[in-house]
């Protein structure tokens, strides 16, 4: 017997106040657009994501890099498309019967970035996402935001303000 | 219900159709003489072998030779478009101000003024 018992509700309170407040320690979440070019996986932030599209017919226009496919009218509006392959350094390929338009907005513009297929759209927690290679080819080092594995494929994080950006100054 | 529309020449420049403002257009002739303008080539575009129409522009008529058909038609101003900014950073032609979208496919509207020089 001790000498100077306590109750079990002090043993409690004592428990009580050393307790700080819960903590919501949810993690952080981004939303993915994950797509494909052949063999290529990249992944946008959602929220550059406006729309996916398909079966939307493209107007050629003279005068324009090959990158740019033309433009597409998309209820009342026209946007620029835009080939994604050159723009990240990939090598040429034919157009796959059922690629996707992505309608996205970036730098303070918005275009359309064609894709071979739209994987997935997905949240994946921020931590999931590691640290580009450095050892990535240029222009890819430059646009890569990230790495992240889904599915079994390594999946480029891709930054569209860059992307975006870069293409306006003319350099892809 | 279109609200209005606005009053267009078509023509072929370099293998490709344009269009500007018919108000900029007094006329057109089919008699072409030597220094006349290419409408191609002030584009930036390559000079296309044809047959050509001369579009006498602005108020002194200045000539600039065309390829057919040449058409006047009203345009819907549902269907002008002010040029998407990438599109317009990295278009290598002269003169355009907007682009049309026809049914059949979208068409660029340059401004004969920024065209000549003037």
């Amino acid at each position: 017997m001790s000498a100077n018992p306590v109750s079990l509700d002090q043993i409690l309170a004592r428990r009580q106040a050393h307790s700080g407040p819960v903590v919501d320690v949810d993690e952080a979440m981004l939303k993915l657009v994950i797509v494909s070019l052949g063999e290529h996986w990249f992944a946008f932030h959602g929220d550059k994501i406006v729309e996916i599209l398909a079966d939307c017919p493209v107007y050629f226009l003279p005068g324009c890099p090959e990158s740019l496919e033309g433009v597409i009218n998309v209820r009342g509006d026209i946007e620029s498309v835009i080939q994604l392959r050159p723009v990240l350094g990939l090598p040429e390929s034919d157009t796959v019967a059922d690629s996707r338009i992505l309608l996205a907005r970036a730098a303070g513009m918005q275009s359309g970035l064609r894709v071979d297929r739209v994987e997935d759209v997905l949240d994946m927690p921020a931590s999931a996402i590691q640290p580009p290679l450095s050892t990535l080819p240029v222009p890819l080092r430059d646009m890569a935001l990230g790495i992240v594995t889904f599915r079994g494929h390594a999946v480029h994080l891709i930054d569209l303000e860059t992307v975006f950006a870069d293409y306006r100054n003319g350099l892809h | 219900m279109e609200a209005t529309a606005l009053e267009m020449v078509s023509f072929t420049a370099g293998g490709f159709r344009f269009a500007m403002e018919a108000r900029h257009v007094r006329g057109m002739s089919r008699t072409t003489e030597e220094g006349d303008a290419d409408a191609g080539r002030l584009i930036g575009l390559p000079e296309v072998a044809g047959e050509r129409r001369i579009l006498h522009i602005g108020v002194e008529g200045r000539r600039v030779a065309v390829g057919g058909p040449v058409e006047l038609s009203a345009l819907p101003a549902s269907r002008i478009f002010a040029l998407p900014p990438l599109l317009a950073a990295r278009l290598s032609l002269r003169g355009v101000r907007a682009l049309a979208l026809h049914d059949d496919g979208a068409v660029f509207i340059v401004d004969p003024a920024s065209l000549l020089g003037e």
